[in-house]
């Protein structure tokens, strides 16, 4: 038995998801240069998360990849060393985003949570960040912030995208 | 990934994409050029007329310095004829760039300067401030460029000891604090010396100050010291610095 899932169209919110992710990486950015702000859990990676649940007949890997290049260079690493966490990040949402999807928003917001530390994990090997004082327990309450984050998120991106496909 | 790492294979699609990504930077950095503009209208004029007083002595202490320089640059090029020697530094081959951001995370540690490839900046230029080292050029747009700072992970500097010319590696380890290697420890060495460039590896001119030690641990059973320093150069409050120029830089060799 199948059933259909309700996926939105890329054509309904191009201008949406392109400005949602230019602005996830603005603010990436802003969190740096602007106010010395180290340690926020990706908004660019929570945005492409939410888009994976959200736009379901693509993959999203191509977008992963990207997105990946420009954090490498926006944070000087390694070009791939970002792609490489962002692509295995969002494979594991996509293996099981149809189920995420149907979770209620405080079960979403634990997983993305578990997401968030494989990135850390991830980010711990292939970086080796150097953390001096209290700056590790900053590094691994990440995933805790991001816990808080994505209900905001959910809740302006899906306005937002109601807006856009309604309006 | 590993390509990047270790070569500089990748740079010019490194550089494509900083200046991709520059417009983003740009905006993304726009709230703390706002917090400088509105901090520097509050100035008070009482205080820019102290700061105009004491640049102005600064001013005549360097002029008088200089005339002193002068004459111990003829005296060091006449010894050096004589020695046969390479060329010293000078001041001329030089590029005034100023400081639009800074980054400082614990994966990588750089600065971004207003002076880019339309400057006839190049890659692995050496930028200096007042006091000393600062880092390396690693990436470049037309309008901008990004100095990796020498407190950066990835980046490694011959030096050598001021006072004993015992050489070493000055290494990065985050947070403005830096790690000298391959210091033996039957060497002489004490907190408060200053580390200078060696020049060795043609990467960075010789003779710039770089650092301070600030610890020595002996180890037993270990063959070096375990040495900590910290570096001379504001490196995140300069706002002014200096880009070395190839030319200049190529006549140490």
């Amino acid at each position: 038995m199948t059933e259909k899932v309700f996926s939105l169209q890329i054509n309904d919110i191009k201008w949406l998801f392109f400005l949602s992710y230019l602005t996830a990486i603005v603010i990436d950015n802003m969190m740096v240069l602007s106010f010395d702000i180290q340690f926020m859990p990706s908004l660019t990676l929570l945005t492409l998360f939410f888009w994976t649940t959200q736009i379901l007949y693509k993959s999203h890997l191509f977008s992963a990849f990207i997105l990946g290049l420009a954090f490498d260079t926006a944070l000087n690493t390694p070009l791939g060393s970002h792609s490489l966490i962002f692509l295995t990040t969002t494979f594991l949402m996509l293996r099981s985003r149809l189920r995420f999807k149907s979770y209620p928003l405080w079960q979403q917001s634990i997983i993305i949570g578990g997401y968030i530390l494989v990135f850390q994990i991830m980010s711990w090997f292939i970086f080796a960040p150097k953390l001096f004082g209290n700056a590790p327990y900053y590094y691994w309450l990440e995933p805790v912030i991001a816990t808080l984050i994505w209900p905001l998120l959910t809740l302006i991106l899906n306005r937002l995208t109601h807006k856009t496909v309604f309006n | 990934m590993v390509s990047d790492h270790y070569t500089n294979a990748l740079s010019n699609f490194r550089n494509l994409l900083t200046a991709t990504i520059e417009p983003v930077e740009r905006v993304a950095a726009l709230p703390l050029d706002l917090y400088n503009w509105i901090q520097q209208d509050y100035t008070h004029s009482n205080q820019l007329s102290a700061e105009n007083h004491r640049l102005k002595t600064e001013n005549l202490l360097l002029k008088a310095q200089q005339q002193q320089m002068k004459k111990l640059q003829l005296e060091v090029e006449r010894l050096n004829r004589l020695l046969g020697t390479a060329s010293q530094f000078k001041s001329t081959d030089v590029q005034i760039a100023s400081v639009i951001a800074y980054s400082q995370t614990p994966f990588a540690q750089y600065v971004i300067l207003n002076k880019g490839a339309l400057d006839n900046i190049q890659l692995n230029q050496t930028v200096i401030d007042a006091k000393g080292l600062i880092g390396q050029i690693t990436s470049l747009t037309p309008s901008s460029c990004r100095v990796q700072l020498i407190t950066d992970p990835e980046i490694q500097v011959p030096v050598r000891i001021q006072r004993t010319g015992q050489r070493g590696i000055l290494n990065g380890i985050g947070h403005e604090q830096l790690s000298l290697l391959f210091i033996p420890s039957s060497s002489s060495i004490k907190v408060g010396d200053i580390l200078e460039t060696s020049g060795l590896g043609e990467i960075f001119p010789e003779g710039r100050p770089v650092a301070t030690i600030s610890n020595v641990k002996s180890l037993s059973g270990e063959p070096y010291y375990k040495i900590s320093a910290e570096p001379i150069a504001d490196l995140t409050r300069s706002q002014k610095v200096l880009i070395l120029s190839p030319r200049q830089e190529a006549e140490h060799d």
